[in-house]
């Protein structure tokens, strides 16, 4: 075989190995586009989340709730560390997100029930 | 890693922004996309300043895919001169069609961004094609990320995570379309 011939074909060879790769990639995320449709489709999983990025006023406003009482609520001070995020909050107050998520939910349904 | 890096943005806001997507954009795994989506629920929230957030994204996107082109062009030399079909196919492709690629690849194909952008670094693709093709790209991804953060703000990891498979999904099928088609076209000759 001259070197030629041998160089073509281990290309080819890499050409199809990345054609394999690349359609086991497009199947998984083609499996994951179907299972996504899925999850969608099922109301229980429309209920809106607390994230460790979310700020007070993103809470505020996606529970549409009053920013300064939401504040008040969690003994936050009022304007200095307005920018924060809640993951920043619970870390601050050394305890785990989920504990602290769950202590915000508990503000958001008590000033929820008082304002309907 | 992810986790903590959002949980910052909004305390430290923009130089967070602009790391997240210089990584995004050299092909490091750092959430690029989502990190848009929160920044435009967190504009609607009143947290961030919509121009300064999509200037700076712009910016930063713009000037690190151009990072990439150059690590390509300067970093790759040696690879420029391979002859081999693979490596002609691709220069070829980025030739006649290098634009459009560079333009899909900034939003709907995004997993194949950073390729492209070394690639296209590589094979010496003309800047006056290199640079449009990617400033209008990424008005593109950044306009409609942060468009969709802005208005969807409460499900911003759901739908991140379903644009990151359809993209994921799209990148790969036209990759390995483009392979088959070379695959195919290699055994004619």
């Amino acid at each position: 075989m001259s070197p030629n011939v041998k160089h073509r074909e281990r290309n080819r060879r890499a050409a199809r190995w990345l054609l394999g790769l690349s359609l086991v990639a497009a199947l998984f995320f083609g499996v994951r586009v179907g299972l996504d449709m899925v999850y969608w489709n099922d109301p229980k999983h429309h209920e809106q989340q607390l994230e460790p990025w979310m700020t007070i006023g993103y809470v505020a406003r996606s529970w549409m709730l009053d920013p300064r009482k939401l504040r008040d609520a969690l003994a936050l001070e009022p304007v200095p560390d307005r920018k924060t995020s809640l993951g920043h909050l619970a870390r601050q107050q050394n305890i785990d997100f989920e504990t602290y998520a769950l202590r915000v939910m508990d503000v958001i349904a008590r000033q929820k029930a008082a304002t309907e | 890693m992810t986790e903590v890096a959002l949980e910052w943005l909004p305390v430290y806001g923009l130089p967070v922004l602009v790391l997240i997507i210089g990584l995004g954009c050299l092909g490091a795994p750092a959430p690029a996309s989502l990190t848009l989506l929160i920044c435009g629920s967190l504009i609607a929230a009143g947290d961030f300043s919509g121009a300064q957030v999509y200037v700076t994204s712009l910016v930063a996107a713009i000037f690190f895919d151009h990072a990439g082109y150059a690590v390509g062009r300067w970093g790759g030399a040696r690879l420029a001169h391979w002859r081999i079909p693979l490596m002609d196919r691709a220069r070829h492709m980025l030739k006649t069609r290098g634009g459009m690629a560079v333009f899909l690849t900034r939003w709907l194909l995004a997993p194949l961004g950073p390729g492209v952008n070394y690639m296209a670094g590589v094979v010496a693709m003309p800047l006056r094609r290199f640079t449009p093709f990617d400033i209008a790209g990424e008005v593109v991804w950044v306009t409609l990320y942060l468009g969709l953060g802005y208005v969807f703000g409460s499900y911003v990891s759901q739908i991140s995570e379903v644009l990151g498979d359809i993209t994921g999904f799209l990148a790969f099928a036209v990759l390995a379309w483009l392979l088959w088609r070379f695959i195919r076209s290699d055994l004619k000759r």
